[in-house]
């Protein structure tokens, strides 16, 4: 699109080279991103939404079944046995809580960081993250042989009078994913404020009105509120940062702590959250491309958003392809027997190697081809890559716990774990209760932050006309019409005073 | 509604007191009233009962209730405290009896631990001057046969079930017989178990009743050496083997350490010379050689093994003989012995005659020793070998027994097919219709025949379900009785309960014979639990019977004596009758001609080798569910048998091997599949295993085939027992019946077999899946000349020697404390605390389980089904870790060859939870379950428990076990079926709480369990401390080596050393300082309190290959 000759003279609705691509594109007005984003959850839903949904119903229902199947059985209906104690229970809970770290990210330190693009997609992102934790949350909860016991991991008073053992990772755990999800949730609800307000302003009276709102809490976009939220804001993103490093991090203590050969490594705390961020982007990709081709926000998710997060999953993908050599080579260079034959076993003789050479190529191999511009804006590739991602992060996790078990310190009692029915419709279920959250978010509540998406564009700028080479001009603007296929349900909404 | 209290009997000594003549005088009208609420007469007239109130509730009532369950009420039983106590009876206290457990070997001396009136734990005898106080896992699991739910509860009629009253109508018809006829067409099948009162009794009915027969049969026996003895030492000499004066020992398929024992208790007798700690202890070590064709728990205890096809026995043995008649001059056994010696291979020879050499060098200390099956040719060399030594005497004991002569199982044939006899009353532990060899066509001929068949037993095997009459016979620890062990010691046998499901021992049947006592009175059949007649002992005719014995034995009936005997369990002073003996050595050449020539073997056509089972023996274990899921010690195979086939033939029979399994080939494995370059395969990895056709004439068995390592090529090893029809709950669909193969009475090498591999696979619950070490070293250990060369080998090997210290600033609690006065000094305190710790000597450890099954026994550990095997769920807390290795250094890389799997060495490592000082799963447990204890145990709360499973993922010994179902609560079969399980199924049966013991939790599901050091004992012993020292503040310490654990008092070799490690006077102490100590896995600073003894195996530097063995242990890390 650029052209370096034209940079003196431009042509109206051309960039310069130099230029930053818009974040907002087509410099939609104000009252269009409104009409837009809130025009999702006041039409109807698109028949693709059901088709949807009610899979996912099912899905959910399979894991509530499983989890109940479980929980009145024995542990024993999943594969597990000595010495793998943990299996695809522990490997969904880390691949979901690693999914649920981009949210955060993109949401506190892209923000932090003053990265701008991040408001198209931080709504979603948060909101994934937060149904992420809670399907995550359930493996750990329903994994304990007496769940009904779970509470005793609650430091409340009690007969027995006994604390919690500090010195346990999984303790640590508990409190480390139940604070990044309070806050999490606090971080999204605080966003969702401005929003809340404005289909609060555009509905007509009812149930509806009153309950968005009631989670309104009152918000007329007074300066004073502007600044207060500001202010919440940001210290909000300041407090999340460091969680979304610690949790993961703690997350990999679980591993890190114990005495396994193949878990007890150094490496893990940056190798996990390096992997998490990357298996998140990778999901929040898996979930705005279809968003933003069924309703329609092509202006505002655009192709340099895709092209920012694909480079993000291509820089984490390599560091976490980086990892994987790095344990091989101290695996080596420990002169650790024990270690050396772990990750012999793990990539060349054990029995799960299968495992090891898919994790090896979804996430190492794959998003390299992310190098490529043109691979980055081809949806499709993206797409792929993405998927390849999404498992290579699921197989890591089993690499990591299953197949280190399989194989642990004394020979007589090594085993290979073959995971059971349940296992499987467990697992899948989970998938099923975070799409169903999501498509319900989708349909409550707005999936792109309006109040903060407006500030990027140009009309938002006070200085946006000054400059001739921004060169559209508000004429051209409102002059231009969308077609109607790209609305929601191919009609265009009636306009609604902003 | 009137409660009916159940009164104790009451005691019919002393004064009575009567109410009325009526009572006195014990009459019908008197006990019919004695229960009612009104007397006779105080009645309601007729019409007042009609229409009564209480006539109408009834009837409102009864219509109501009948369309309910109201008939399906449970009997309501009261049970009442005891107005004055039982003497030393405490609720939750033990009590310990005396007593034996009579089997076909002689008897075995027992200590019965009691709770309240329930036996739950079985020890061996210690004062018992022949047996070093272990108890092996038969005898250890015999216990829970007596709570067996399908053990015989009743009598049966053709397999249907009858009352006492229908036994008492047979067996007066019976007598009558007997008294008419003189006993004329009936015969009394017996088995092997020696019991004085039961052959007096059986004398004097053979006596009464003259023209009676005795014929003797069981399935797994001696006979053969019996004969060979009697020919060539005389009539009724017994030899038995006195293992520690022996400095050499040669056994020639002999599995003496594991299912033929040749004394008493030979593996404390084997075990006491086979250890060395220090370089100057190695001479005074016994040296073992075996010739096996497959690995039993002998081999894997030699110090060299030759694998050889069992038909080539003979020749091995006669290679021996002739070497050994040519170094000790005895030109007669040369002679004998030369035809077949030249038969042998150069390779054989080779072996041979350095062992040989060693032998006759510790003359006088030396012995030879011949499997109890194998053929006369090997028996009578092997006897004119021990004469050439001079082991006779100074090694072999001999005694003068009296064995009643009896027929064989084939004679019995003969007879019954002759109609000479009309009536069989078996009194065999073994069950001819299941067990008698296919040539007898046993069953066929009892119904040609119709022969009348009574059985009495204490399964209902086969043989009980088809015979005309099954009496149920009581379990040993319900009766009187009494026997004799292999060197004569007259044990007495006493019952610890009542017989829970009524029965009658041998000795009662033999006493309803000759008119001393009668099956009555029948009317406890309606019951249900039908109860044969109890009575109070001074007047139970086996009592009397018994006691008639015992003053024969001991010159007098002397009641202090007596009384002597009961609490020891044997009268001091007894033993067989010394015989002198004298070798026919002329008789030897004859035996040996009748050798069978040994048939070329091929691998579609090797021999079958037939073996006692080594969980369920000849098969009368089948339902015992702690002996079915015991792994075989060496195939570590639960729930099954199979057919074990060297690796080799294996490979050439096409079949594919799991000794590589799981070790993939990398790259191509994960990208294409199953590699060309893969050596195993993942289904038999998962225990799915091709099946094989054995045809041997007309007689067929398709079973499955595992990989067997240490197994001789072009042979077969089936063990027999399995394969039972419908043995009870646990022994159904258990395995193969091997039986069936065997054509002649004692034929235990079959030869002329034919081999097809099918297609069939069939699932086999392996407790093992994994044989190699893979050059970890976590077994260790050396040769005698290692032990010269570097005495502290076992601490110095690979990572050991270069352990960097421990940086860590967080010390943690472990070692001793070193300033009392600092309290921050965590370490434990060896000054007013007992601190426990262990050490298992690999050396003395055979791998016999019996700690597994002792552990099971006293920690209520339950049994979890061959489904969950498979999965790998097994619950034991001592487990026997069993490895392969190859001289070859052993690493993940690389895939031994079949050829090398032949010759490989076998090692067994007991493991249980380690009691880490710095313990991985006590940091990890989130909840506080698992803590360390002041006195150094890993304890587990757990009820606090929730079942993260971190612990079991952070413990390096893979200690810890999960209870993934309610393996206590659930059936088996329903496991799966959650709250769906059938609910009169569900809930642990009444019979089966008897057993556990009452100061072990019964775990829940969801809770994590584990080795406690049998913490229940150490409590119970320092309890008793505290009693005895009262205010004293010294004697706060157990005494030293005064508690042991289960596991340790189990173990018959003393190879688990258990005790107080702040007390300078424990065995366990002495063990630590050993050069031998070292802990598994050091390197990981866990400081566990259990450690290992390494083994040094005592090599003869002349053998072939000799500097080969246990030099895998050196190149491991």
């Amino acid at each position: 699109m650029a052209a370096t000759d034209s940079a003196s003279h431009p042509e109206p609705g051309a960039y310069t080279a130099l230029d930053r691509e818009p974040l907002v594109l087509n410099n939609r007005s104000f009252s269009w991103i409104t009409n837009r984003i809130c025009g999702i959850i006041e039409n109807k839903q698109p028949f693709l939404w059901w088709i949807l949904f009610i899979p996912s119903v099912a899905l959910t229902g399979l894991t509530a079944f499983c989890f109940t199947y479980l929980i009145s059985t024995g542990v024993g209906v999943w594969g597990q046995k000595q010495p793998v104690a943990w299996a695809w229970d522990i490997t969904n809970f880390v691949f979901w809580i690693g999914i649920g770290h981009a949210g955060t990210l993109i949401s506190a330190i892209l923000f932090l960081t003053r990265q701008r693009w991040r408001t198209s997609v931080n709504r979603a992102a948060e909101a994934m993250t937060l149904f992420a934790v809670m399907c995550a949350g359930l493996f750990p909860a329903f994994h304990v042989g007496r769940v009904w016991m779970v509470w005793f991991l609650a430091p409340i008073p009690n007969a027995n009078a006994i604390w919690q053992n500090f010195k346990s990772p999984l303790l640590w755990d508990v409190f480390a994913v139940s604070t990044y999800f309070t806050v999490s949730v606090i971080f999204w609800y605080l966003g969702l404020v401005p929003d809340l307000a404005t289909l609060r302003d555009r509905c007509k009276p009812g149930v509806k009105k009153m309950l968005y709102g009631m989670f309104a809490l009152g918000w007329r976009g007074a300066n004073r509120h502007w600044s207060h939220y500001e202010t919440a804001y940001m210290l909000l993103a300041a407090l999340s940062t460091p969680l979304v490093l610690s949790v993961h991090s703690v997350v990999s203590f679980d591993f890190a702590t114990s005495v396994v050969p193949g878990w007890h490594t150094t490496i893990f705390p940056p190798y996990f959250v390096a992997g998490a961020i990357f298996g998140g982007f990778a999901m929040v990709l898996t979930l705005m491309i279809p968003v933003r081709a069924i309703y329609g926000l092509h202006d505002l998710i655009t192709p340099k958003h895709i092209d920012n997060m694909s480079k993000i999953i291509l820089l984490t993908g390599t560091i976490v392809g980086y990892a994987y050599c790095m344990e091989f080579f101290m695996a080596y260079y420990s002169a650790n027997p024990y270690e050396l034959q772990t990750f012999k076993m793990r990539g060349l003789y054990g029995p799960s190697t299968w495992a090891y050479y898919w994790m090896f190529f979804c996430n190492v191999f794959a998003p390299q081809i992310f190098w490529f511009r043109k691979m980055r804006t081809n949806l499709w590739a993206v797409m792929i890559v993405c998927q390849f991602v999404n498992a290579g992060m699921w197989f890591e996790r089993y690499v990591i716990i299953a197949t280190t078990l399989e194989r642990h310190l004394t020979p007589g009692s090594w085993r290979v774990y073959t995971a059971t029915w349940v296992d499987k419709m467990t697992f899948l279920g989970t998938f099923g209760l975070f799409m169903m959250l999501f498509l319900l978010f989708l349909r409550f509540l707005p999936v792109i932050a309006i109040g903060e998406v407006k500030a990027v564009t140009p009309e938002a700028d006070p200085h946006n006309g000054d400059s001739h080479e921004h060169g559209v001009q508000e004429n051209d603007v409102m002059g231009y019409e969308e077609p109607a296929s790209t609305y929601p349900g191919g009609v265009k909404p009636a306009a609604t005073p902003a | 509604m009137k409660r009916i209290w159940q009164h104790p009997e009451e005691p019919k000594t002393g004064r009575r007191y009567w109410r009325s003549m009526g009572e006195l005088e014990q009459r019908e009208d008197f006990l019919k009233n004695l229960g009612r609420e009104f007397p006779d007469g105080d009645e309601l007239s007729d019409e007042e009962r009609e229409n009564s109130r209480r006539s109408f509730l009834k009837i409102m009532g009864a219509s109501v209730g009948m369309m309910g369950l109201a008939s399906c009420r449970r009997p309501l039983t009261h049970i009442l405290p005891f107005t004055q106590s039982v003497e030393w009876m405490v609720p939750g206290k033990s009590v310990y009896y005396a007593t034996a457990m009579p089997r076909p070997n002689g008897a075995t001396p027992i200590v019965v631990t009691t709770y309240e009136g329930r036996p739950t734990h079985l020890a061996g005898n210690p004062l018992h001057p022949s047996f070093g106080g272990g108890l092996d896992s038969f005898a250890q699991a015999s216990i829970l046969d007596l709570y067996d739910p399908d053990r015989s509860q009743y009598p049966t009629k053709l397999g249907k079930r009858t009352g006492w009253k229908w036994v008492h109508h047979i067996f007066k018809g019976l007598k009558h017989k007997l008294a008419e006829t003189g006993g004329e067409g009936i015969a009394i099948l017996v088995g092997n178990e020696p019991s004085p009162t039961v052959a007096r009794l059986r004398a004097e009915v053979l006596k009464k009743f003259p023209k009676t027969k005795l014929f003797r049969f069981e399935a797994i026996n001696n006979d053969v050496q019996k004969a060979v003895n009697a020919s060539l030492l005389g009539t009724g000499v017994q030899p038995v083997v006195k293992l520690d004066a022996a400095k050499c020992i040669f056994s020639l398929d002999c599995d003496f350490l594991g299912l033929e024992p040749v004394s008493d208790d030979s593996v404390a007798q084997f075990s006491k010379h086979r250890s060395a700690d220090k370089p100057e202890d190695a001479d005074k070590m016994n040296r073992l050689y075996v010739v096996e064709n497959r690995y039993t728990l002998t081999g894997g205890a030699a110090d060299h093994r030759k694998p050889l096809a069992a038909s080539l026995l003979p020749v091995a043995a006669a290679a021996l003989a002739a070497e050994v008649g040519k170094l000790s001059g005895d030109a007669a056994l040369s002679s004998a012995a030369a035809t077949l010696a030249a038969s042998a291979d150069a390779a054989l020879t080779a072996w041979i005659k350095p062992a040989a050499e060693d032998l006759f060098h510790q003359k006088g200390k030396a012995v030879v020793l011949a499997g109890s099956r194998t053929d006369a040719a090997v028996q009578a060399l092997v006897v004119g070998i021990n004469n050439a030594l001079g082991a006779y005497g100074p090694v072999i004991e001999a005694y003068q027994v009296e064995d009643q002569a009896a027929g064989t199982l084939a004679d019995l044939a003969e007879a019954i097919k002759t109609d000479k006899i009309k009536t069989v009353l078996s009194f065999t532990a073994a069950d001819p219709l299941y067990d008698a060899p296919a040539s007898l066509n046993f069953k066929k001929l009892l119904v040609e025949k119709r022969t009348v068949t009574i059985h009495h037993g204490v399964r209902r095997n086969l043989t009980g379900r088809n015979a005309d009459l099954h009496i149920p016979a009581t379990h040993y620890l319900e009766a009187w009785g009494d026997t004799t062990t292999q060197n004569g010691v007259y044990s007495l046998v006493q019952p610890m309960i009542q017989p829970l499901f009524g029965g009658v021992s041998e000795i009662e049947v033999l006493l309803v014979l000759l008119g001393k006592k009668t099956f009555s009175p029948p009317e406890t059949d309606k019951a249900g639990a039908a109860a044969a007649p109890t009575a109070a002992p001074a007047e139970d005719p086996a009592y009397a019977a018994v006691r008639e014995t015992f003053a024969q034995v001991a010159g007098g009936l002397d009641e202090v004596k007596w009384n002597y005997t009961v609490r020891d369990g044997f009268l001091k002073g007894t033993g067989g009758k010394a015989a002198t003996v004298t070798v026919n050595s002329t008789a030897i050449s004859g035996l040996v001609a009748k050798a069978k020539p040994a048939p070329a073997l091929t691998a579609t056509s090797p021999e079958i080798v037939l073996v006692p089972d080594n969980t369920i023996y000849d098969g009368r274990f089948i339902n015992n569910g702690w002996l079915q899921e015991a792994p075989d010690p060496v195939s570590k195979l639960t729930w099954d048998n199979a057919a074990l086939i060297g690796s080799a033939t294996y490979k050439a029979l096409g079949l594919k091997s799991s000794m590589n399994a799981g070790k993939s080939d990398g790259i191509v494995d994960a990208v294409f599949g199953s590699g060309k370059g893969k050596v195993g395969d993942p289904q038999v990895l998962e225990g799915l295993v091709q099946k094989i056709r054995i045809t041997i004439g007309d007689r067929v068995l398709e079973i499955p085939a595992i990989e067997a390592p240490g197994h001789v090529s072009n042979s077969i090893t089936i063990s027999l027992g399995y394969g039972q029809d419908r043995p009870g709950n646990v022994g159904n669909h258990a395995g193969f019946n091997a039986y069936l193969l065997q054509n002649e009475l004692n034929e235990f090498v079959l030869t002329g077999a034919k081999i097809e591999v099918l297609d069939e696979r069939y699932q086999l619950a392996i407790t093992q899946e994994h044989n190699s070490m893979e050059g970890r070293s976590v077994y260790r250990e050396g040769t005698t000349e290692t032990l010269k060369k570097d005495p502290t080998f076992a601490q110095t090997t690979g990572i050991d020697s270069h352990i960097p210290p421990s940086m860590s600033f967080y010390q943690g609690q472990f070692g001793e404390k070193k300033d009392y006065n600092d309290p921050k000094d965590e370490g434990f305190d060896f000054k007013t605390t007992h601190q426990w710790g262990m050490t298992i000597d690999l050396g003395k450890c055979l791998g016999c389980n019996a700690c597994s099954i002792a552990c099971q026994s006293e920690n209520n550990i339950p049994i979890v089904g061959k489904d969950q095997v498979q999965k790998g769920r097994l619950m034991n807390w001592i487990r026997m870790d069993r490895y392969f290795a190859t001289p070859e250094k052993d690493d993940v890389d690389r895939h031994p060859q079949a050829e090398e799997l032949e010759n490989v060495e076998m090692v067994q490592q007991p493991v249980a939870c380690q009691q880490c000082e710095s313990a991985p799963c006590e940091t990890v447990c989130p909840v506080n379950a698992t803590v360390h204890t002041k006195e150094g145990l890993n304890a587990m709360a757990y009820n606090r428990c929730i079942g993260t499973r971190y612990c079991a993922n952070n413990c390096p010994y893979t200690a810890r076990r999960f209870n993934w179902f309610d393996y206590n609560k659930r059936p088996l079969d329903e496991l799966y079926w959650g709250p769906l399980s059938t609910p009169e199924k569900t809930g642990m049966r009444e019979i089966s709480k008897l057993q556990k013991n009452p100061n072990v939790t019964v775990r829940m599901r969801g809770v994590i369990e584990k080795c406690t050091y049998c913490v229940q004992r150490l409590e119970a012993a320092k309890i008793k401390q505290k009693q005895t020292q009262r205010d004293s503040k010294d004697g706060w310490q157990v005494p030293a080596n005064s508690v042991k654990v289960a596991c340790q008092q189990a173990c018959s070799a003393g190879a688990i050393e258990f005790g107080d490690l702040s007390n300078k006077d424990s065995n366990v102490l002495k063990l630590k300082a050993s050069n031998r100590n070292y802990e598994v896995l050091k390197y990981l600073n866990t400081r566990p309190r259990t450690s290992y003894l390494a083994r040094i195996r005592n090599v003869n530097p002349k053998m072939p290959g000799a500097a080969s063995i246990a030099a895998w242990s050196g190149k491991n890390f």
